[in-house]
């Protein structure tokens, strides 16, 4: 009998469960698709050289899932919760039937169950389907090999979002529970007459506390933006965030108030067709979705946020890839190695007589001699790379030490400055395509692209002539400034300073601390390069680096395709978990939004006869409702929307040297895209609903 | 009443309002109909609630796309002849029953309605502010020639009418029209009617 009424209540209110099953189905989609990523095959075969990475990026992603599954969590409890206030009546009906608690208990047990099993089966099975797509989607965005297509299934995720679910599911009906336990006859039975109350706001009070809303905003805005800089400790960022909550929660507050005020002073518009009652009606909710429409807005906020900036991290990574990688491969060899030295840890390492013999000697030969066929490489360029003992960063910064120190307690202050003479750059600089730079018998660059480590150096320069001693001897600045350039190619511009001196300078032999070499392989297609690149990074086949493990050589190198291969793994994680949690935000509020609206209809279904009653046209009916639910998505969006125009700006400066303004437009366009997508499908389907409700049988 | 009104639909036989016949009206030709023509006052005054007195007044003619200019003006002449003035500012929920009533009348008649629809209209009212209500009813009627066609089952009420039409059980059962009688000649003959209308012999056992 429960089972019957349970399934029968089911079918009944199938269209207030719409809203609920959307966000179970697409939560449950979303969930899967992200955590079978580990059983795609697309991903394996990107990942023969970066394994860690895609490692790294599956436990990301499950500790994200954990969070995920705490957000989607709270989202059901709240849907669920509206559901079983809307039904209070019923349940009243029940209980005067002599139904006991317990038995209202377990037939909204047995419906939570009954939703429960359908969304998860629905969502299981979409989100197996579209995560093929996602497959698909995911090798071309990140230029990994899709040569063939296999249908993944992972019984893992699968066990994993069943589990979960299952979780969330006894969370909700224990919550259902505890809420009918609390229920007296009385209210559910005058639940629908229970009147809200209409607060009405003192208009002054409205407009005062909005623009002192206004000004909190624009204070926060200001810290992220202008005085970013200052922000550099957690309690600052705290303050900041508290400042945006605490304005975000008062102009929701304040805004109907305010905007009625100046509406209701501009009569044409005010005493137009339905903008009264439309505004009116806002007016009157608003009230008690302050906390509702405050946290909707934060979630959008951080959805766009998110979205926005990790998609121009990761346009900017890929950028700044071709840049920093110029030539095919990069070698480079400790030179001049000592009898013994002690590493960081304090052991003590004695290097074999053959490795200080190598030492001394170019990568060339010691390529050459260990068996490796020159003629594979063109382009080679070789230089040797000198440290002057005296010479260290603090020794740099000279007088202004102090300071910096305070700044920045963490930096390797004693690390020794890397040399280079001009002439030997210039080859570098000339083979990557980088500007070449001359010097005056008394002069150095100094060359430096890492952005706090560029700061702190202008700091120095920017006096001007400031004099160095280099190997015995003073030189001076040839500019005021920083210049950009780099040797070793990386991800992206890691150079944290490099002196650039006259080839006058009396740097000895002995002072070389490492030998650079920069060549470009000597083939024309990809398949010849990856031959090549074999030799390098294959551990089995390749000669070369046997000798080079057996012997203990101190050789070390990069390759340009080992470096976008990193990087593209890197860019992924990052871009994936950022679209994870930003579509559950979304989907997250968009429900939230939507389920208050929809409850909102059916309380409103009243006012909305009246209107009929006195004569509007259905047109004019529709259009007072969409204005209306349209007004309730605008409101959080466009605050969110101003929010994320300082947020993204501070997330690119935390984020400065690594994601760049310049890529900022298109990521904008495809957030814009998704949320669009996604918001305006819960609009659409909000707008529908309410129609739905209030229209009239008999009409 | 709900036919008259063209809130529901007649199933067979026509009703003509001012030479139109409203039964062969369709969808938004029926809005524009009801809007234009009729006003409407209910047992239970369905004003908006989260509007003031005013803006319900003036919702009627927003609705009608009237000028904005001219609504001030027509709403505060209205207000004035049903004496609520003095609470325009106020949301329903802070004025008496009678004052609703007031309210929803206001509404009903600044349109300038050919007909005012009016369903028991004193059904939630005490007696004093059903009088002051009638009273206003019957000074829209003489001053403003507004047709006021309204449902009761208050012989009192009923009183105050031109011309009565008892019906029973869904049949016009009997007809009377003040003429030059007073009130209370006219209530008394009311009491009469609705004596007789109690029942059939039969009925009394």
């Amino acid at each position: 009998m429960l089972f019957k009424l349970s399934f029968k209540n089911m079918k009944k209110s199938i269209k207030d469960y719409g809203i609920y099953f959307l966000t179970l189905v697409l939560g449950v989609a979303i969930f899967y698709m992200f955590n079978s990523l580990d059983s795609q095959e697309a991903m394996l075969k990107v990942s023969t050289s970066q394994r860690q990475i895609i490692q790294l990026m599956i436990e990301m992603l499950a500790y994200v899932s954990v969070f995920v599954a705490v957000i989607l969590g709270l989202l059901i409890v709240y849907a669920n919760n509206f559901l079983i206030n809307r039904r209070k009546r019923e349940f009243g009906i029940y209980m005067t039937l002599g139904m006991g608690k317990r038995q209202i208990s377990k037939i909204i047990l047995l419906e939570t169950i009954f939703v429960g099993m359908i969304s998860l089966v629905i969502g299981l099975v979409i989100g197996i389907f579209a995560s093929q797509f996602m497959s698909i989607f995911v090798s071309k965005l990140f230029e990994a090999d899709m040569s063939k297509f296999e249908f993944v299934f992972s019984k893992t995720a699968c066990v994993k979002t069943c589990v979960y679910f299952a979780i969330m599911y006894v969370a909700v009906m224990v919550f259902n529970t505890f809420t009918i336990s609390r229920y007296k006859l009385i209210n559910l039975l005058n639940s629908a007459k229970k009147n809200e109350k209409i607060k009405m706001k003192n208009p002054v009070l409205s407009i005062l506390v909005f623009l002192g809303a206004t000004i909190l905003l624009g204070f926060a805005y200001w810290k992220v933006t202008i005085d970013a800089h200052n922000l550099n400790s957690g309690d600052k960022i705290l303050q900041v965030i508290l400042m945006g909550i605490v304005g975000t929660v008062l102009v929701f507050w304040s805004l109907s108030g305010f905007i009625l005020r100046i509406v209701q002073s501009m009569k044409k518009t005010y005493l137009k067709d339905t903008n009264m009652f439309v505004l009116r009606q806002i007016n009157n909710k608003i009230n008690t979705t302050i906390v509702s429409m405050s946290v909707i807005c934060l979630m959008l906020f951080m959805t766009m946020t998110i979205l926005s900036s990790s998609l121009a991290l990761r346009n900017t990574m890929q950028r700044d890839l071709l840049e920093m990688t110029p030539v095919d491969l990069n070698l480079y060899k400790t030179a001049y190695l000592p009898e013994k030295t002690t590493n960081r840890s304090g052991k003590e390492i004695i290097y074999t007589e053959a490795q200080r013999q190598d030492s001394r000697v170019s990568i060339q030969h010691t390529l050459e001699s260990n068996g490796f066929d020159m003629n594979l490489l063109k382009d080679v360029e070789e230089i040797p790379i000198y440290t002057d003992k005296n010479l260290t960063w603090e020794k740099f910064f000279g007088a202004k030490i102090e300071k910096i120190k305070a700044k920045f307690p963490y930096l390797q202050y004693n690390t020794p400055e890397e040399l280079i003479k001009i002439s030997d750059y210039n080859r570098i600089a000339k083979l990557y395509g980088n500007q070449e730079y001359e010097l005056k018998e008394n002069e150095y660059v100094m060359l430096c692209d890492f952005d706090s480590q560029e700061e702190i150096r202008n700091e120095v320069l920017k006096d001007g002539n400031y004099p160095l001693e280099i190997a015995g001897k003073t030189y001076i600045a040839k500019y005021q400034e920083c210049k950009s350039g780099f040797v070793v190619m990386s991800t992206s511009h890691t150079n944290t300073g490099i002196i650039l001196v006259p080839d006058s300078c009396n740097l000895t032999d002995e002072m070389a601390e490492m030998y650079f070499l920069a060549a470009n392989y000597n083939a024309v297609t990809e398949e010849e390069k990856a031959e090549i690149e074999k030799i390098f990074t294959g551990k089995e086949e390749s000669t070369i680096l046997n000798n080079v493990y057996e012997k203990g050589l101190q050789l070390d190198g990069l390759s340009k395709i080992s470096i976008i291969e990193a990087s593209v793994g890197l860019a992924t994680m990052i871009t994936f978990i950022a679209i994870y949690l930003g579509i559950i935000f979304l989907i997250a509020s968009s429900a939230i939004l939507a389920l208050k609206q929809l409850t909102e209809s059916s309380d409103n279904k009243q006012r909305y006869t009246i209107l009929r009653k006195i004569g509007c046209d259905e047109k004019m009916i529709h259009m007072a409702l969409f204005r209306q639910i349209g007004i309730f998505f605008g409101m959080p969006l466009i605050l969110a929307t101003i929010h994320s125009v300082f947020g993204i700006q501070y997330a690119l400066s935390v984020l400065s040297g690594v994601a760049s303004t310049k890529d900022l437009l298109p990521s904008v366009i495809a957030t814009v895209v998704v949320m669009g997508m996604i918001y305006g499908a819960y609009f659409m389907a909000t707008y529908l609903g309410s129609k739905n409700i209030i229209k009239e049988e008999n009409f | 009443m709900n036919c008259l009104s063209t809130i529901d639909r007649v199933t067979a036989g026509h009703i003509i309002i001012n030479q139109q016949d409203i039964t062969k009206l369709k969808g938004n030709q029926l809005n524009k109909f009801r809007r234009e023509e009729l006003g409407f006052i209910f047992q239970d005054f369905n004003l908006l609630d989260t509007l003031t007195a005013y803006e319900n007044i003036a919702l009627a003619l927003t609705i009608q796309r009237v000028p904005e200019n001219e609504i001030d003006a027509k709403v505060k002449n209205v207000a004035e002849k049903l004496g609520i003035t003095s609470i325009l500012n106020k949301y329903p929920y802070q004025v008496s029953g009678g004052q609703k009533q007031r309210i929803a009348s206001c509404r009903a008649i600044i349109t300038n309605p050919k007909m005012i629809l009016a369903d028991e209209p004193t059904g939630a009212l005490d007696s004093k502010a059903a009088r002051q209500l009638l009273e206003s009813f019957e000074s829209l009627n003489q001053k403003l020639g507004s047709t006021i066609l309204m449902v009761t089952h208050d012989a009192f009420t009923a009183s105050y009418a031109e011309r009565i039409i008892f019906i029973k059980d869904g049949k016009i059962f009997n007809e009377l029209v003040k003429g030059i009688d007073t009130r209370k000649q006219f209530f008394e003959k009311i009491i009469e009617v609705q004596t007789l209308l109690g029942g059939d012999l039969n009925d009394v056992i």
